[in-house]
């Protein structure tokens, strides 16, 4: 469904991206994980047409997005829920919502009522201002916001980072109620419990580069890969993420 | 105190002030949407004036069709002018934007003095509103009172728009966080080419409208486009509801203050907005943003 290849990318003079290759298949939740600086977000904004790309090319679907523009390539059913969420502060939870579901062809009126429902909590509060919901609640608008779009493919950047373990639950449900929608998901998360309780394939960035790329086994069978790229060093402190 | 110079004054604010509510609503919106600074704003409603003698004596259309032929007839030319000048240069700093049309401005009244010449033309109001009415002894030009109302429901027009369809709220988003709206799939840029041109075409009718009573002149543009400034920036930069409120300030205090102060209101006015500046940074009246 989306496939990356040779993806390079720079911020300025900094090369950020050193030809990252990434697939993601349709109907699965691929997980991007690394460590700070790895370039996780970046390449999801490769992905959205935010940064250019120095070499390489990303297919979506068959089709080449890549120097497209953003809106185009949001266009072609791809959604991005930024790491900042980036709701609109100005605009109640509903138009928020309407924003998305009105922008392209893909969605209607049906999608950003499904989307809304997504999230009870949001349901309730459908017509205060986003600026005055709790981070976890906005975190609900952004993902909800981005369903609404009816995208084939949702690209999530942190998105449980800074919430209480309540609403990292309600995410991790939300994650797993989009697949069962036919919706695919790249996840970029640091929770790495998180990542493992859900994700079915995992690629390790590290300075720019895929180092690894396998299943959820695969990757705990890697556990030189888990200490030297993701931070993360004891098997039993592993053991523990896997529970 | 004279009660009824001090209610003609207030009457001929308020007058002023529905005339700067649509030139500051397309200024705000234009701000708003896509951080240009539109200094060309006053020229293009000098187009306007321009534009309503044009089709009067051009075409022989009268008074009311032309009203509504001239703001489409400046339309399209915002337009061009938005696709081939500003657009090309978005992604640079707020201050390429600001320098470009502030030339542009100079480009269109040089061009207005070239078609029209630098003379002062007079426009008298259309029938059935040439005569003057009572109001508490005071005779006032009719035509004032039915331009003001006209812009008033202009304006009505321009914030149902922004609150009530969906060009309106992806207006809105954009005014919010731009890159978002373009990442959920808004065209962003197609949508400022629009905007700009509906901005125009506002500052257009604007200056259409007033033509029979603030006079026709290649510089016609540059008191109400300072003016207009003024109240978005006491409105808060893009936030439309307080530019709208920052026009009817800036408007009665000039008129008001001209009235009494005449050499001293301007620099009054200024500095009123320096002070409330100094406090409320981004707009006395909301959350507009700091330019």
């Amino acid at each position: 469904m989306l496939a990356l290849s040779g993806v390079h990318a720079h911020y300025g003079s900094a090369h950020v991206l050193h030809g990252v290759d990434l697939e993601v298949q349709s109907g699965q939740i691929a997980c991007l994980v690394g460590r700070n600086g790895a370039g996780k977000s970046t390449t999801l904004k490769a992905i959205m047409g935010i940064v250019p790309l120095s070499d390489g090319s990303v297919t979506f679907r068959g089709e080449r997005i890549d120097g497209r523009a953003t809106h185009v390539i949001a266009a072609r059913g791809l959604a991005w829920v930024p790491e900042d969420r980036r709701v609109f502060g100005s605009l109640s939870v509903a138009e928020n919502i309407r924003v998305a579901a009105q922008a392209t062809r893909r969605s209607n009126a049906g999608h950003a009522r499904l989307a809304l429902e997504f999230f009870p909590a949001l349901l309730e509060r459908s017509r205060h201002p986003a600026a005055h919901l709790s981070g976890g609640q906005q975190q609900m608008l952004a993902i909800a916001r981005a369903l609404a779009s009816n995208p084939d493919l949702i690209m999530l950047d942190e998105p449980t980072e800074g919430l209480a373990p309540s609403m990292v639950n309600s995410i991790r449900a939300g994650i797993l109620e989009s697949r069962a929608r036919g919706v695919s998901v790249l996840l970029v998360e640091q929770n790495f419990r998180l990542a493992l309780s859900v994700g079915d394939v995992f690629f390790v960035l590290s300075r720019g580069t895929v180092v690894f790329r396998g299943t959820r086994d695969e990757l705990q069978a890697a556990p030189e890969i888990i200490s030297e790229h993701l931070g993360i060093g004891r098997a039993k402190e592993l053991s523990q993420w896997h529970e | 105190m004279d009660l009824n110079f001090l209610f003609v004054s207030m009457l001929n604010g308020v007058v002023y002030g529905a005339f700067l509510l649509l030139t500051s609503l397309g200024l705000s919106l234009v701000f708003g949407l896509g951080r240009v600074v539109n200094f060309a704003h006053g020229a293009l409603y000098a187009l306007g004036g321009y534009a309503l003698l044009a089709v009067i004596r051009g075409a022989g259309v009268g008074y009311w069709p032309a009203l509504l032929l001239a703001p489409l007839l400046v339309v399209p030319i915002a337009i061009a002018i938005e696709r081939t000048t500003i657009h090309p240069i978005r992604h640079r700093s707020d201050i390429y934007t600001l320098l470009v049309t502030f030339g542009i401005s100079f480009v269109i009244i040089g061009a207005i003095e070239y078609v029209w010449g630098t003379g002062t033309t007079l426009l008298k109001p259309p029938q059935p509103f040439v005569s003057t009415v009572d109001i508490f002894g005071n005779q006032y030009p009719l035509y004032r009172l039915v331009a003001a109302g006209v812009s008033l429901l202009v304006s009505a027009g321009v914030f149902a728009v922004i609150q009530l369809t969906p060009v309106g709220l992806r207006i809105r988003a954009i005014t919010d966080d731009p890159g978002m709206a373009e990442a959920l799939g808004v065209n962003t840029k197609w949508l400022l080419t629009l905007v700009f041109g509906c901005a125009a075409g506002l500052a257009a009718f604007a200056g259409a409208l007033g033509a029979p009573i603030f006079a026709i002149h290649p510089e016609m543009g540059m008191s109400i486009l300072l003016d207009s400034f003024l109240a978005v920036i006491l409105g808060g930069l893009g936030n439309l509801p307080g530019s709208a409120i920052g026009a009817f300030v800036v408007a009665l205090t000039k008129s008001i203050g001209g009235g009494y102060i005449a050499d001293w209101s301007t620099a009054v006015l200024f500095g009123v907005v320096a002070i409330a500046l100094i406090f409320r940074p981004t707009g006395v009246f909301g959350r507009g943003r700091v330019a």
